[in-house]
């Protein structure tokens, strides 16, 4: 029998051509005519099925070395041990800082003075108590109705010494993840520049670091975004993620994986299929660093994982650069935020 | 492939992490070459056989005697594969997909549906596979190893052993054919469409 060429009939064709999508060798138009063929018959179906199966069932080696083995266990490892720790810390690394942030805050609150954080002086009107997370760090505070707040990193909440009193209006800039004690009697407002949040007994997340845009993400209960006028715009349903864009005033709504835009609150940061530019912007904001992208194709290439934020950055970076193909360069710099810069990396 | 040693699986129960280290280089690139032909995406992947280790990890006190360790992780990692191709077709990351790539992640958790991973059949596909890689001609066998094994393009494997890249082809077409009617009954035994 001659294997090599000649007189191939359509369904010997078919088999090369099922095979070299496998090996991802196709144009799209290529590409497009085998789906064709697949989706034509049953029998077509079938055989793509059994193709596609015995070909991966074969995969029981492949390129992968042993070095990228090694840091994949390096990771699980760091998992496993995290895990076993957790019964003797229930809080995060990251929320230890917060911890001992919280019972300062409370001795503040007694003497109705601003409590910050950081050492700057700012303008605040004497009755307001205001909670910082600086850059870099994360903060957990509960409110004088017991409402947990978890602060994200360079963010600041603000309320009044009268909280409980007719309403419960906390001002927000940053990010903040809420959850919210029940009480018929005192409704609970969210301030933030762009749209206030009306809410009904609930934990959500709000995201409003952009100067135009702004992303709500329900997790239980029911939340409504009202306009700075009083309308209300739009009523959540757990689940749901609200985006806004304040310059064309236009809500979006979409279903989502809440846990992906609430999970940074326990010190994790999961992305599925993000862009790295998008992804470097959360790092920066989290060891407040400055990340500069110097290879412009490295910015739209897509990622997915999870960055434990517990980790040091040059660790976080470590981990993405054996995906990524980058390397990166750490310059550390006086009294300012130290610069990383990520190149494409010429191997391979 | 190795055979794990009887006092490795009983340290890998007791959770003994050198055990686990010695389960985890076992399969993990193994693992991960197959799920990377059904979610296409390798860091996808990697993430979800790092999850499927961790499944292994929490549930390692719970392992009977006899298990098959190697059924048992392609079986998690296919379930978690499935829910993520599952989750991709009703969230809105399709758009960031080409049209045709989400069709073909489509057809691909078709076929995994079908793919038989349950204990006892396991062990056999894979001596199966052994058996029939070592029955094809030499040449068969050296340009399938290269386009399976060694990463190789079709182009490459053509230049490196300088035959035409129709003849490469057509070689790896017939490897695959002989893989097929050999595994048939662990490939697809029944198929209902319901689209």
């Amino acid at each position: 029998m001659d294997y090599n060429t000649k007189g191939l009939s359509t369904n010997n064709m078919n088999t090369d051509q099922i095979i070299k999508l496998f090996t991802d060798e196709l144009s799209a138009r290529e590409r497009e005519e085998v789906l064709n063929w697949v989706h034509e018959s049953k029998g077509n179906k079938k055989e793509f099925i059994k193709l596609k199966n015995a070909w991966s069932l074969s995969a029981t080696d492949s390129g992968i070395k042993s070095q990228q083995i090694e840091n994949a266990w390096q990771t699980f490892k760091i998992k496993i041990r995290k895990n076993r720790n957790r019964g003797t810390s229930r809080l995060p690394v990251y929320f230890k800082y917060a911890a001992m942030f919280i019972i300062v805050f409370g001795a503040g609150l007694i003497a109705e003075k601003l409590i910050s954080l950081t050492d700057t002086v700012q303008e605040v009107p004497e009755n307001m108590a205001v909670i910082q997370a600086p850059p870099g760090q994360g903060a957990q505070v509960t409110l004088p109705d017991g409402s947990n707040v978890y602060l994200n990193s360079g963010t600041q909440i603000s309320y009044s010494n009268n909280f409980l009193q007719d309403n419960r209006i906390v001002s927000v800039i940053g990010e903040a993840f809420f959850e919210v004690s029940k009480d018929r009697q005192h409704p609970f407002i969210i301030k933030t520049d762009k749209l206030d949040l009306i809410v009904h007994g609930t934990s959500f997340n709000v995201e409003a670091y952009d100067p135009l845009l702004m992303n709500v993400t329900l997790v239980e209960g029911s939340l409504g975004l009202n306009s700075k006028n009083g309308k209300e715009l739009v009523r959540l349903q757990p689940g749901e993620k609200a985006n806004y864009d304040s310059e064309r005033k236009k809500v979006s709504i979409e279903k989502v994986d809440t846990e992906l835009y609430t999970s940074w609150r326990k010190g994790i940061i999961t992305f599925r299929n993000v862009a790295l530019c998008d992804i470097i912007g959360k790092i920066e904001r989290w060891y407040n660093v400055n990340i500069e992208i110097v290879s412009d194709e490295l910015k739209n290439q897509r990622y997915s994982g999870t960055l434990l934020k517990s980790k040091p950055v040059d660790q976080i970076l470590e981990a993405l650069s054996i995906t990524a193909s980058f390397s990166y360069e750490i310059q550390y710099i006086d009294d300012a935020p130290t610069l990383i810069k990520l190149k494409k990396s010429n191997e391979q | 492939m190795e055979v794990l040693r009887e006092s490795t699986f009983k340290l890998l129960k007791e959770g003994n992490e050198a055990a686990f280290e010695v389960v985890f280089k076992t399969y993990y690139a193994r693992l991960q070459a197959f799920c990377r032909e059904y979610v296409v995406d390798s860091s996808i992947a990697e993430n979800i056989v790092q999850d499927s280790f961790m499944t292994l990890w929490n549930k390692k006190s719970q392992l009977r005697e006899d298990t098959n360790l190697n059924a048992y992780l392609y079986t998690i990692v296919k379930n978690f594969s499935l829910k993520h191709l599952r989750n991709l077709k009703t969230s809105d990351n399709h758009k960031e997909y080409e049209k045709n790539r989400a069709e073909e992640l489509s057809l691909n958790a078709m076929a995994l549906v079908e793919l038989e991973t349950s204990e006892l059949e396991f062990k056999e596909i894979e001596q199966l596979i052994h058996e029939t890689l070592e029955e094809l001609p030499p040449r068969c066998r050296e340009v399938f190893d290269l386009s399976r094994f060694g990463g190789l393009k079709n182009r490459e494997i053509a230049e490196k052993l300088n035959i035409t890249e129709k003849a490469v082809e057509a070689n790896i077409s017939r490897a695959l054919k002989k893989l097929k009617v050999e595994l048939k009954d662990y490939l697809p035994l029944c198929i209902l469409f319901l689209n």
